[in-house]
């Protein structure tokens, strides 16, 4: 029995460590610390036309720092729109109600994100409140047609006699 | 032969006991009392299945048809709670001691006092200390068993087996491989706790001349039957040529010499034929 | 021919009959749970055999993974000029799949072939025989503890594993590669999830560890009691248990990270 007490000590030891690891693979490792706005955070909506390739947890940011985060996507089957509902930090308060929300891309082809950018009210969102401002995700191809049929129609100005390129290029684009 | 003994005087009653191991028959109709507070012995050639024979009377097998009961109770009818307290009651010795290796004799011998019992650890330790100064090993009782030689090793086992107080003892072949001195320890050990302790020992063995020197009674079991029992005397005395071949050693009668071939002088004529052709 | 599909059949039905035996072993084991709690020190003394003493290993080969994890992601990384999210996909791989997994395998190979190694000579030298005798239930008394203590040091090891791994993929990509500090972390913190992530390794390792000890105290339990008997269970029980690592892996893994 005189060896139990190094053995008691050792499993002692093994075991906190074990927690420790497990410790620091959550506070270091993961997300753990983020996600304890849950309880005192306060809900906002706001509405899209497309919704993009938004997901439950993507950040909200303003600024570019991180307020907040997406805590549900649903789909409105009366208007056809996508309702997004977000949870911010409670020591962000003082987002104005004419507050615009933009689906963001981080990077060029990176995860995207709700980007709000302030207005200039005096009055502020408060827990269940909706965005009235909202600006979609962009979707690639429809930036890609508008940057040509742009690009066609400056071009169909500045060379007014030029009427067979501008039919030609909208024939292209169509 | 049954009826020997008075019935109050039977701890352990063996009847038609048939066991089969796979398709091999080891026990054929087998009837055999063991007396209280007496050494019994069984005896016989190996491999005989003796060893099994305690196992079914220690409830570790069934018997394929037959009883076994100690103390008037069927072992293999018993629910496991119940096995567990007749064993209990029940010491064994295994033939290599089956101490745990990697406890000391003394923890060894307190093993079963820890387990069965809420004795508070002085009392244990009292405990533990009188059976090994009843096997001679109080001295040895911090060593481990890899510190043991053989016939210590089974010592501190019989200590062990002793330390609940059981009813019987049943010994796996203890003589086996023992020097003389060891032997002589044993067979004084068994006598001594068996007459000290009012206890009921069997004692499975092939050594004749020690078993028979403490039995009281002796069983002599070959292919699955009964085929001799009686005090040591009557054994002696025995005309069976089968029990004459057993009890004094002698290599040729009954159980032949010989395992069973063919003729001696073809066999050797066969050899020198078929091998001088590729010799060459 | 017909003597080879004898030879399968009774082969699966041999497999069959001892998977049975196994299943019911277990459910012995499970019974005795009771008795470990009340008697505490048996299990202490028996994660301290299986547990602490797999410290080493575990640290060390988690330490060379996360190296290596940290030299190969880089170069891979590099390539699209992603360096600096070499925190992500080394904390990402070794807490999702190298952690429980090659723990799972380093623990089958030092304490399971250990336990079956043990339990196996028990047999042979008919201790576990000698202690039914003496009406203690072997089951309950000498493999119950072995069992869990494997499952309780499964994930301990797992994370301690995981946890040295990312250090020495930091000290590789941040101390020699020059990967920013600051990126290493936070992009590791913004993308690792505690509850899908670290949990959900957690879960694989409680899932490898029963499965792991299952394999290895039963074989021992088994095995045939001679020496050969015993050196054969014990290669079976590190075989077995890699199988079982693996293809359980697979499923978790599916089952997991499969599609939302």
């Amino acid at each position: 029995m005189r060896e139990s007490r190094a053995i008691e000590i050792w499993v002692g030891l093994f075991v906190g460590m074990g927690i420790i690891a497990l410790f620091f693979l959550a506070m270091q490792v993961s997300n753990l610390s983020d996600l304890n706005m849950d309880d005192k955070s306060y809900r906002i909506t706001a509405r899209f036309e497309n919704a993009g390739s938004l997901k439950v947890k993507s950040p909200v940011t303003m600024a570019g720092v991180r307020i907040g985060r997406v805590s549900a996507i649903e789909f409105d089957k009366d208007t056809y729109e996508a309702v997004v509902e977000m949870r911010v930090d409670p020591a962000y308060d003082t987002l104005p109600i004419d507050t615009t929300a933009n689906v963001l891309t981080a990077g060029l082809l990176g995860e995207q994100y709700i980007g709000l950018s302030p207005g200039g009210s005096e009055e502020y969102l408060k827990d269940g409140d909706e965005i009235e401002l909202t600006q979609s995700a962009m979707v690639l191809e429809e930036v890609i047609s508008r940057f040509l049929f742009n690009k066609a129609e400056s071009g169909g100005e500045k060379s007014q006699g030029d009427a067979e390129g501008v039919d030609s290029d909208e024939a292209r684009i169509q | 032969m049954t009826g020997v003994f008075a019935e109050a005087e039977v701890l352990v009653s063996i009847r038609d006991l048939t066991f089969f191991r796979g398709a091999r028959k080891i026990f054929d109709g087998v009837n055999m009392d063991i007396p209280r507070g007496k050494i019994t012995a069984i005896m016989g050639p190996s491999g005989t299945g003796k060893t099994t024979l305690l196992k079914l009377i220690g409830g570790q097998l069934r018997p394929s048809s037959g009883s076994v009961s100690v103390d008037g109770r069927i072992v293999h009818k018993l629910r496991l709670g119940e096995l567990y307290e007749l064993r209990k009651r029940m010491g064994m010795l295994f033939q290599s001691g089956a101490l745990l290796t990697d406890l000391s004799v003394f923890e060894n011998v307190a093993f079963p006092l820890r387990e069965h019992t809420k004795l508070p650890e002085p009392i244990i330790r009292n405990l533990v200390l009188m059976k090994l100064e009843a096997v001679g090993l109080r001295g040895a009782r911090d060593l481990m068993p890899s510190q043991l030689s053989g016939g210590m090793a089974r010592r501190v086992a019989l200590a062990r087996a002793i330390a609940l107080d059981p009813l019987m003892i049943m010994y796996d072949e203890p003589f086996s491989g023992q020097d003389p001195i060891s032997m002589g320890v044993l067979v004084q050990l068994i006598h001594d706790l068996n007459e000290g302790l009012g206890l009921t020992s069997i004692v499975v063995s092939h050594d004749v001349k020690e078993t028979a020197s403490i039995a009281d009674y002796i069983y002599l079991i070959s292919e699955g039957k009964v085929v001799g029992q009686g005090t040591p005397e009557q054994i002696e005395r025995s005309d069976s040529p089968w029990v004459c071949q057993f009890m004094h050693g002698l290599a040729d009668g009954p159980v032949p010499f010989h395992y069973p071939a063919g003729d001696y002088a073809s066999d050797l004529l066969e050899f020198g034929k078929s091998r001088g052709r590729a010799a060459i | 021919m017909l003597r080879q599909v004898q030879k399968l059949g009774r082969t699966t039905l041999d497999g069959l009959q001892k998977l049975g035996r196994a299943n019911l072993f277990l459910l012995h084991v499970l019974s005795g749970l009771p008795d470990i709690l009340w008697r505490l020190w048996l299990l202490v003394a028996q994660v301290y055999s299986v547990g602490v003493l797999s410290i080493l290993i575990v640290t060390i080969s988690g330490m060379f993974v996360g190296m290596v994890l940290g030299l190969q992601g880089h170069y891979v990384l590099s390539e699209f000029g992603a360096e600096q999210s070499l925190g992500v996909m080394v904390a990402a791989s070794l807490v999702r799949e190298l952690g429980p997994v090659i723990t799972a395998l380093l623990f089958a190979g030092r304490a399971g072939s250990a336990l079956t190694a043990e339990i196996g000579l028990m047999k042979a030298t008919e201790q576990l025989s000698g202690m039914e005798m003496m009406a203690v239930d072997p089951v309950k008394r000498i493999i119950g503890p072995r069992f869990w203590a494997g499952i309780v040091s499964m994930p301990l090891l797992a994370s301690l594993f995981s946890m040295i791994g990312v250090l020495g993929g930091y000290f590789v990509g941040v101390g020699l590669l020059g990967v920013d500090d600051g990126a290493f972390w936070s992009q590791m913190r913004a993308k690792i999830d505690f509850e899908e992530d670290i949990l959900n390794g957690v879960i694989k390792s409680l899932v490898f560890g029963v499965v792991v000890t299952w394999i290895a105290v039963f074989e021992g339990y088994d095995s045939i009691p001679t020496s050969e008997g015993v050196s054969r269970a014990t290669t079976r029980s590190v075989v077995y248990s890699a199988f079982a690592v693996l293809g359980w892996d697979f499923v978790l893994t599916a089952l997991m990270f499969g599609e939302d």
